[in-house]
C-alpha cells in the first residue's frame, strides 16, 4: 500500500508539474458560460473542491458550455463534454485525472511491482506525453491487437518499431519477449521487431541497453502492429551497460556478439577524455591490441587487418586518427557498435576474424538539437533534427583538432636516446578533421531511405620537406522495407575510398609524391523472411569491386629525376550469395545454419577462387536463465594488409589475392555456457574457442613493400592458430554495474613455405605479436546520485611478445645485434587503472541547454607500461636496453559537453 | 628513402608529452649460441679484405682466448683461419695476412697506378684481417668466398690428465655463388654545410649504368689535426735536456684514420635515370676532430645484388628503426654464407661481389670547425731540477719564458705545458702521415 501511495504521489507531482497553467483566469460566470478546459477544470477544483488534475491536448482552444448548478450534474456534464472531445477521465478514490486520448488505469495488475522499481510508474506517467496516439506509451493499458474477435485460437504475429521516446531514434538490439518465456524477438537496425504470440492475453516485455524496461498488456486477436517508445533508464548509470543483455544472450543462438551503445562508450575513461568507440572494444573479453597507441585491434588471436570494420555498411580501412590516439568514429553521431567475434552472420564476409559494425544515429525527429564538445585534443559540433516533417531527419557531425601543440610542447630531453639528435621536430605537425552526414526519410510506416557520408583527412609531418596525408571517404545509401508477413528487406549500396599520400622534397633530385589508394563500390541485398513459427530465413547477395592502386610515384619539382610511374591497378570482384535458416527445433533447442558461397576473381590475371563458407550455431536452453551454445564458422579473405609494422600504421598498403598470392582462409569453432543468476541479475558466461587461419602473410627481411609489382615475392605465407577461454561476469542493473572478464588465450603463427633454415624460427610455431595469454579487464560504474557517477577501468595483461637481441657482433663499421627467435620474449606485463567522474546535466527539462562534463585520470597509478622495448648501442659502445612508455604518467582530463 | 622517413616511427613516439623512455634490463637466459661472423665484400679491381670472428652474447665476459670486448665480435687472429675467392672457372684467389711488421705470404706487389688501392688495403689490415688480391677478378664469371676455420677439439678431460689439444679440425664455409655486380661511376663527393652551420653533409653524385640499381658505400677516412699549442722544444729524458725541434719535426700535426660506422646504402629505383644526385650519405659535426684541419674521404662505391640490398635494408632497419610506434619487427639477418659441414649452422654476414668506383675528396675544416677553446691550462716555468719530475707527470716544454731575471740556468726559460695541449698524439692519432697527403707537414 505504501508503495502504491508513493507511486500515486509521484504520479500526481509529475502530472501537476507538467500541467499547463490555465489560459484564462476568468471565473465561470453565473448562468451559462463558454470556457476553455483550463478554466473549466480550475473552476471545478476551486468551486467544488474536487481534486482534479489534467493535461489538455496541445492547442486545445475548444470551448465548453457549462451551466451553474450542483456539483454532481455539473461534473457529469463537464466530463461528458470532455469525453466527446477526446479526453478520458480516470478516477482513483476521489481523485480525477483528465487526459487526452488515454485511460489511466488506476488499479495495477497483480504482481506489477515484483519486477519493477518504484520509479517505473513515474516513468510511465511521463510516457503519457508521447504524442502519437498509435504508439504504446502507457504500460498499464490493455492494448488490443487486430480486429476484436477475429480469431479465437492459434498464433498471431505482432510487429512494430521500438524508438527512443526522447529523440524518435530507432533502437536496435532491444529484446522483445513475452513474460511466459515462450516468444522472443530482437529489434533490428531500424528498431523493427516481429514476434509471434498466441491469440489472447499476453504481456510483452521490452528490454535492452540502458532503456527503461517496458511491459505491455496485449489482447491479441490477429496480426497487427504495436510500436513502442522507450525512455532511458534514470536511476542506473546511463553509461557502460553492455548488451546483447541477459535475455538476448539466452535467446539468440549466435554467440560471441558484443554490443555497446554510445552512452556506454562516452563513460568509459579514455586518454585525454576523448570518447572512443574502438577503445571501448578493448575493454571486452577477446579483444586485444598491441599497445596503447593503436587503433588496430585483434579479435581472438586474429590480426588487425582481419577485422571487417563497417560504418553504415561502408568499409573503413584505416580506423585511426593521429597515429591511433583516436578512432575515426565521431561519438556524437554513433548510435551503437556491434562486434561479431565468433558467430558471424551469413550476410557478412570478406574478413577472417571478426565484423565490427558501427551504426550512426538517425537525426532527432522532433526538434533541432545538437551538441558542442571541447576536449584536450579536439572540438566537436553536431546538429540534428527534422527537415520539414518528422519523416525526414538529418544528423551532421564534425570534428577538428588543434593538436599541433603536442608536438611543439614536447621537451627534447624526454626522447633523448631514441631519436637521433640531428632530427628537427620544430616543424612537426599533426592534425585531422572529419565530417559525418546522415539523412533519413521514412516513406510511411514500412519503408525508409537512409543516406550516409563520411569524409576525413589526417595530415602529419615532422619536417618542412615531408608531409603525409591520408583520407577516408565513405558514401552509402540504404533502403529498407518491411512487408506483410514480417518479411523485411535491406538494400545497401555505396562507395568507399581510402588513400595515403606522402610528399617528400628532402633531396631535390629525388623529390617525389607517392600515393596508394583503395576504392570499392559495393552493393548488398538482404531479405529476412519468416517462413513459419520455427523457421526464419535470411538470404541475399552482395558484391564488392576492389580497385587498388598499389603505388604511384610522381616527380615533384623541376629538378626531380624521379620516374613518373604507377603500378598497374589491381581489381578484384568478390561476389557472394547466402542463405541461412534460424530453426527453432523445440522451445529449448534451436539452430542457426547458414551457407555463404563466395566467388572471387582477380580481374588482372584472371584467376578465380570460389568457396562455400559455413556459418553454424546452436543453442540449448536448459532453463530460461541457463543455456549452452556452440558455433562453427569458415571464412575467406581476399585482401591482405601489407605492413611490416605490428600496428595499423598510416603507411600500410593493401594487396589483393591473385594467382600468385592465395587468399586467406580460416575457421573457428566455439562453445559457451551462459547463466543469469540472482534477483538483481548477474550474467556469467564462459566461452571456449579454437581457430585456424592459412595464408596469412609475413615478410622477408628487408622486403621492398612500396612500388613493387612483384610484391608476392617478398611475402611469406604463414598459418595461424589461436585458442582461448573467456570468462565474464556482468551486471547491467543497479547502482553498481559493469563487468569483469578474464581471458586465457594463445595466438601462434608458423611459416607455411619451405625456405629451410631461413624459415622464421626454423618453421616452428611462434607467438604472434598480440599473443597475451592472461588478460583481466574490469569496467565498473557506481552511481552516487542521479547526477554523479563514478567509473573505474582496470586492464591487466601479459606483456606482448617481442624479439630481443641476445648477442652482438661488430659488422660494417658498427655494433650489430643478434636477435632471438621471433617473438621469443615478452615485454613487462601491462597494468592500468583509470578513474572517471561523470556529471550529468540537471534534470530540469525546461532548461534550454545541458552542460555535462567528465573528468578523470588515465593511468592513475602512473605505471610505466612498456609499449616497446629495444636495445641500442651508445657512443661509448655500450649496449643498453630501453623501454618506451607512451603514457607513463597519470593523465588528468576534463571534457565539457553542451547539449542543446 | 631518406633518414627522416625511416625514423617516422620514432617521431610518432614523441607525439605525446607524456611518453617516456626508461632503462630496461630483461632477463635473458645465460646460454646462447655464438655465431660465426664473416665481414667483407669481394671487390673486383681492388683488394678485398675479410675478417672473421664470433658474435658475443649480451653480457658475456671476455674469456681471454681471443681478442674480446664486452660487446661486438670476438675477432680471430688471421692465422687461425684462411679465406679465398673461388671463381666458377676454377681460378683461386688466395689470401694473405699481416702480423705487425711482417707481411706474410703472398705479399702483394704494388703496380704502377694502383697506389690508392694499396693504401686502402693497408689501412684496413690488422692482425685479424686477411686480404685477397682480387684486382684481376673477372667480373663476367660468378665467384664465391670460401672460408676455412681451424678449431681444436679437446680430449675427454676425464681420460686425459690435463686439458690438451687432441687434433686440429677444419670447418669449411662458403658463400653462395655470386654474380659480380658492375657499379656505376662515382663522379664526385660534394659537401654542403647546413643552415645552422653545425653539420657538414657529404653527398655523392653518380653517373653511368650499373648492373643493379642498388648501391652501398664505404667511407674510409683519414684526417690531419693539430695539438692545441705548437711546442717548438722537446725534452730528452736520457740527457735531461730541452732541445729545439729540427727540420719541421713537431708534435703539433697528427693524422688519424677511421671508417664511417653507418650503413650507407641507396637505390636509384624509381628514378627515371640510374643517377644519384647530391645524395646525402653522412654528416660531420663542427666539433668533430675529423674536420679540425684537413679531412680526406676515400669513398668506395659498390653495387649490391637484389638479395644483398634486402639484407642491408633489414640490417639498417634493425639498427636505426627500433622501438617506435610503427617500427617493424627486427628481422633475422642471416646472410648468404653457409657451413659446408652443418646445414643448420647460422653464419652472420653477407658477401657481395661488385666492381668498385672510388673517389677521394679532401675537405678543409677552415671556417667550419669550431675549435674547443684552450682553457684551464697553466704553463709552469720550470726550475731545472724539477724537469724530470714534471716529465713524469706528463708535462712537456712549450715556449721560452720572458722571465729575464734568472739567467743562471738557460732551461728555466721554457714554460712547460700539460702534454695533452702540446702533443697531438694524446688525442688518438699518430705521426704516420699518409703518402697521399697533399701538404708538407711533418
Amino acid at each position: 500500500m505504501r508503495r502504491i501511495l508513493t507511486v500515486l504521489f509521484l504520479l500526481l507531482v509529475t502530472v501537476s508539474a507538467f500541467a499547463a497553467p490555465p489560459r484564462k483566469k476568468t471565473e465561470v460566470c453565473p448562468g451559462v458560460s463558454k470556457v476553455e478546459i483550463d478554466s473549466l477544470l480550475t473552476y471545478m477544483r476551486g468551486h467544488f473542491g474536487v481534486p482534479v488534475y489534467w493535461v489538455h491536448e496541445g492547442e486545445d482552444r475548444r470551448l465548453y458550455t457549462v451551466y451553474e448548478g450542483e456539483k454532481e450534474p455539473f461534473m457529469e456534464e463537464a466530463f461528458r463534454q470532455l469525453r466527446e472531445n477526446g479526453y478520458r477521465i480516470s478516477q482513483y478514490k476521489d481523485l480525477y485525472i483528465v487526459l487526452y486520448g488515454r485511460t489511466l488505469v488506476t488499479s495495477l495488475p497483480v504482481g506489477f511491482f515484483e519486477n519493477r522499481q518504484e520509479t517505473a510508474a513515474a516513468e510511465a506517467t511521463s510516457d503519457i506525453f508521447g504524442e502519437n496516439e498509435l504508439q504504446a506509451t502507457f504500460a498499464n493499458k490493455i492494448y488490443e491487437i487486430g480486429e476484436r474477435g477475429a480469431r479465437t485460437s492459434g498464433k498471431a504475429s505482432v510487429r512494430g518499431y521500438v524508438r527512443d521516446a526522447a529523440t524518435g531514434e530507432p533502437l536496435a538490439g532491444i529484446s522483445v519477449y513475452d513474460d511466459r518465456g515462450t516468444a522472443y524477438a530482437q529489434t533490428d537496425a531500424s528498431g523493427f521487431y516481429k514476434i509471434s504470440l498466441p491469440v489472447g492475453d499476453n504481456t510483452l516485455c521490452y528490454d535492452g541497453w540502458s532503456m527503461e524496461e517496458g511491459r505491455y498488456m496485449l489482447k491479441v486477436w490477429d496480426d497487427g502492429n504495436f510500436d513502442v517508445q522507450m525512455k532511458e533508464r534514470v536511476l542506473t548509470l546511463t553509461g557502460a551497460v553492455v548488451t546483447a543483455e541477459s535475455m538476448a544472450r539466452h535467446r539468440n543462438s549466435k554467440m560471441g556478439i558484443e554490443s555497446v551503445r554510445i552512452s556506454a562508450i562516452k563513460n568509459v575513461p579514455a586518454v585525454f577524455g576523448e570518447a572512443d568507440v574502438l577503445k571501448v572494444l578493448l575493454t571486452l573479453p577477446g579483444v586485444k591490441s598491441v599497445g596503447e597507441v593503436s587503433n588496430g585491434f585483434n579479435v581472438r588471436g586474429g590480426s588487425s587487418d582481419q577485422n571487417l570494420i563497417l560504418f553504415n555498411n561502408g568499409t573503413i580501412y584505416n580506423p585511426s586518427h593521429m597515429f591511433g590516439l583516436m578512432s575515426v568514429f565521431n561519438p556524437d553521431v554513433v548510435s551503437d557498435i556491434e562486434l561479431y567475434k565468433s558467430s558471424i552472420p551469413v550476410e557478412y564476409g570478406g574478413r577472417i576474424s571478426s565484423v565490427l559494425e558501427v551504426r550512426s544515429r538517425e537525426g532527432n525527429g522532433k526538434k533541432i538539437s545538437g551538441s558542442l564538445g571541447v576536449g584536450l585534443l579536439t572540438s566537436r559540433l553536431h546538429l540534428e533534427g527534422p527537415i520539414g516533417s518528422e519523416n525526414t531527419t538529418f544528423i551532421i557531425g564534425a570534428r577538428t583538432t588543434y593538436s599541433d601543440w603536442m608536438l611543439r610542447l614536447r621537451p627534447n630531453d624526454l626522447i633523448e636516446g631514441i631519436v637521433p639528435p640531428d632530427i628537427q621536430y620544430t616543424d612537426g605537425s599533426a592534425s585531422f578533421h572529419d565530417l559525418n552526414v546522415g539523412l533519413t526519410h521514412k516513406f510511411g510506416r514500412n519503408h525508409s531511405l537512409h543516406a550516409y557520408g563520411y569524409i576525413s583527412r589526417d595530415k602529419f609531418g615532422f619536417s618542412n620537406d615531408t608531409s603525409y596525408r591520408y583520407d577516408n571517404l565513405n558514401l552509402s545509401v540504404k533502403w529498407r522495407s518491411n512487408f506483410e508477413g514480417g518479411r523485411s528487406m535491406v538494400i545497401a549500396a555505396g562507395y568507399d575510398r581510402y588513400g595515403y599520400r606522402v610528399d617528400d622534397t628532402f633531396n631535390a633530385a629525388a623529390a617525389y609524391t607517392y600515393r596508394t589508394q583503395i576504392s570499392q563500390p559495393f552493393a548488398k541485398v538482404t531479405i529476412k523472411s519468416p517462413l513459419s513459427e520455427s523457421h526464419t530465413l535470411t538470404y541475399g547477395g552482395s558484391g564488392v569491386l576492389y580497385q587498388l592502386q598499389p603505388g604511384a610515384r610522381h616527380p615533384l619539382g623541376e629538378e626531380s629525376i624521379v620516374e613518373d610511374r604507377s603500378l598497374a591497378l589491381e581489381r578484384g570482384l568478390e561476389a557472394a550469395a547466402y542463405l541461412s535458416d534460424e530453426w527453432k527445433i523445440t522451445r529449448k533447442f534451436s539452430v542457426d545454419a547458414g551457407l555463404r558461397y563466395v566467388l572471387y576473381g582477380s580481374l588482372g590475371d584472371k584467376s578465380f577462387y570460389h568457396a562455400p563458407e559455413v556459418r553454424l550455431s546452436a543453442k540449448m536452453s536448459f532453463t530460461p536463465r541457463f543455456s549452452w551454445k556452440a558455433g562453427f564458422n569458415t571464412m575467406h579473405q581476399y585482401i591482405h594488409k601489407i605492413s611490416n609494422s605490428i600496428n595499423i600504421s598510416p603507411t600500410d598498403t593493401w594487396k589483393l589475392a591473385d594467382g600468385r598470392l592465395a587468399p586467406q582462409d580460416g575457421w573457428q569453432a566455439a562453445t559457451g555456457l551462459y547463466l543469469t543468476a540472482g534477483k538483481n541479475p548477474i550474467d556469467f558466461s564462459v566461452e571456449v574457442y579454437y581457430k585456424r587461419v592459412n595464408n596469412f602473410v609475413d615478410y622477408l627481411p628487408g622486403a621492398r613493400l612500396a612500388m613493387n609489382e612483384n610484391l608476392a615475392d617478398e611475402l611469406v605465407p604463414t598459418e595461424c592458430r589461436a585458442y582461448g577461454v573467456e570468462w565474464m561476469m556482468r551486471r547491467t542493473l543497479g547502482k553498481l554495474n559493469g563487468w569483469i572478464s578474464y581471458t586465457w588465450s594463445r595466438s601462434m603463427q608458423r611459416e607455411m613455405g619451405n625456405r629451410g633454415k631461413m624459415d622464421i624460427n626454423r618453421g616452428e610455431w611462434y607467438s604472434t605479436s598480440y599473443d597475451k595469454p592472461h588478460e583481466l579487464k574490469a569496467v565498473l560504474n557506481y552511481k552516487i546520485t542521479h547526477r554523479y557517477s563514478f567509473s573505474a577501468n582496470v586492464d591487466y595483461s601479459t606483456g606482448r611478445p617481442v624479439t630481443l637481441p641476445i648477442g652482438t657482433y661488430e659488422y660494417a663499421g658498427g655494433t650489430r645485434l643478434v636477435y632471438s627467435d621471433r617473438n621469443a620474449y615478452r615485454i613487462p606485463d601491462y597494468f592500468r587503472l583509470d578513474l572517471a567522474m561523470v556529471v550529468e546535466p540537471g534534470h530540469n527539462l525546461r532548461q534550454k541547454a545541458h552542460l555535462s562534463f567528465t573528468m578523470g585520470v588515465y593511468n592513475v597509478t602512473g605505471r610505466h607500461n612498456a609499449y616497446s622495448v629495444y636495445y641500442d648501442i651508445n657512443s661509448r659502445g655500450v649496449i643498453k636496453g630501453h623501454m618506451m612508455s607512451v603514457f607513463a604518467y597519470p593523465i588528468p582530463y576534463i571534457n565539457l559537453n553542451l547539449d542543446f | 628513402m631518406k633518414p627522416k622517413q625511416i625514423i617516422l616511427s620514432l617521431l610518432a613516439a614523441s607525439l605525446t608529452v607524456f611518453g617516456c623512455v626508461y632503462d630496461y634490463e630483461p632477463e635473458l637466459p645465460d646460454i646462447q649460441d655464438s655465431f660465426l661472423v664473416v665481414e667483407g665484400d669481394i671487390f673486383a679491381g681492388m683488394q678485398s679484405v675479410f675478417r672473421i670472428g664470433r658474435s658475443m652474447n649480451i653480457g658475456q665476459e671476455s674469456n681471454g682466448d681471443y681478442y674480446t670486448t664486452s660487446i661486438g665480435t670476438r675477432w680471430m687472429e688471421s692465422s687461425l683461419w684462411d679465406v679465398y675467392v673461388e671463381a666458377e672457372d676454377g681460378t683461386i684467389y688466395p689470401s694473405w695476412y699481416v702480423i705487425p711488421g711482417n707481411i706474410l705470404n703472398p705479399p702483394v706487389v704494388p703496380r704502377p697506378g694502383d697506389s690508392l688501392d694499396r693504401v686502402l688495403t693497408e689501412m684496413a689490415l690488422d692482425s685479424y684481417s686477411r686480404a685477397i688480391d682480387t684486382r684481376d677478378l673477372n667480373p663476367d664469371v660468378r665467384c664465391r668466398l670460401r672460408i676455412e676455420y681451424y678449431t681444436y677439439e679437446w680430449a675427454d678431460w676425464e681420460v686425459l690428465a690435463d686439458w690438451e689439444v687432441l687434433k686440429r679440425d677444419t670447418l669449411r664455409y662458403a658463400s653462395e655463388w655470386l654474380e659480380v655486380q658492375r657499379t656505376s661511376h662515382l663522379d664526385s663527393v660534394t659537401t654542403m654545410i647546413d643552415e645552422d652551420l653545425k653539420t657538414m653533409h657529404f653527398n655523392i653524385n653518380t653517373s653511368g649504368e650499373s648492373s643493379s640499381r642498388y648501391y652501398r658505400w664505404f667511407a674510409r677516412e683519414s684526417w690531419e689535426y693539430t695539438a692545441q699549442l705548437y711546442a717548438q722544444y722537446y725534452y730528452n729524458p736520457s740527457t735531461n735536456e730541452v732541445l729545439a725541434y729540427q727540420d719541421g719535426e713537431n708534435t703539433y700535426y697528427c693524422w688519424n684514420t677511421g671508417t664511417q660506422g653507418s650503413i650507407m646504402t641507396a637505390s636509384s629505383e624509381g628514378l627515371a635515370e640510374d643517377r644519384l644526385s647530391q645524395y646525402e650519405l653522412y654528416g660531420l659535426d663542427n666539433t668533430s676532430q675529423k674536420i679540425a684541419y684537413l679531412y680526406c674521404v676515400d669513398m668506395i662505391q659498390e653495387s649490391l645484388s637484389a638479395d644483398a640490398w634486402r639484407y642491408w635494408k633489414a640490417m639498417k632497419s634493425n639498427t636505426t628503426d627500433v622501438g617506435g610506434l610503427f617500427s617493424p619487427q627486427p628481422s633475422e639477418c642471416y646472410g648468404n654464407i653457409f657451413s659446408l659441414d652443418d646445414e643448420t649452422e647460422i653464419v652472420l654476414g653477407y658477401v657481395n661481389a661488385s666492381t668498385v668506383s672510388i673517389c677521394r675528396r679532401f675537405v678543409s675544416g677552415d671556417g667550419f670547425y669550431r675549435k674547443t677553446p684552450v682553457t684551464d691550462i697553466s704553463s709552469i716555468p720550470m726550475p731545472v731540477d724539477w724537469r724530470r719530475y714534471y716529465y713524469g707527470f706528463d708535462y712537456r716544454p712549450y715556449v721560452p719564458t720572458d722571465r729575464g731575471d734568472d739567467t743562471s740556468d738557460p732551461f728555466i726559460y721554457y714554460e712547460w705545458m700539460p702534454r695533452r695541449c702540446v702533443d697531438c698524439q694524446m688525442r688518438g692519432g699518430n705521426k704516420n702521415k699518409p703518402s697521399y697527403w697533399p701538404n708538407d707537414h711533418k
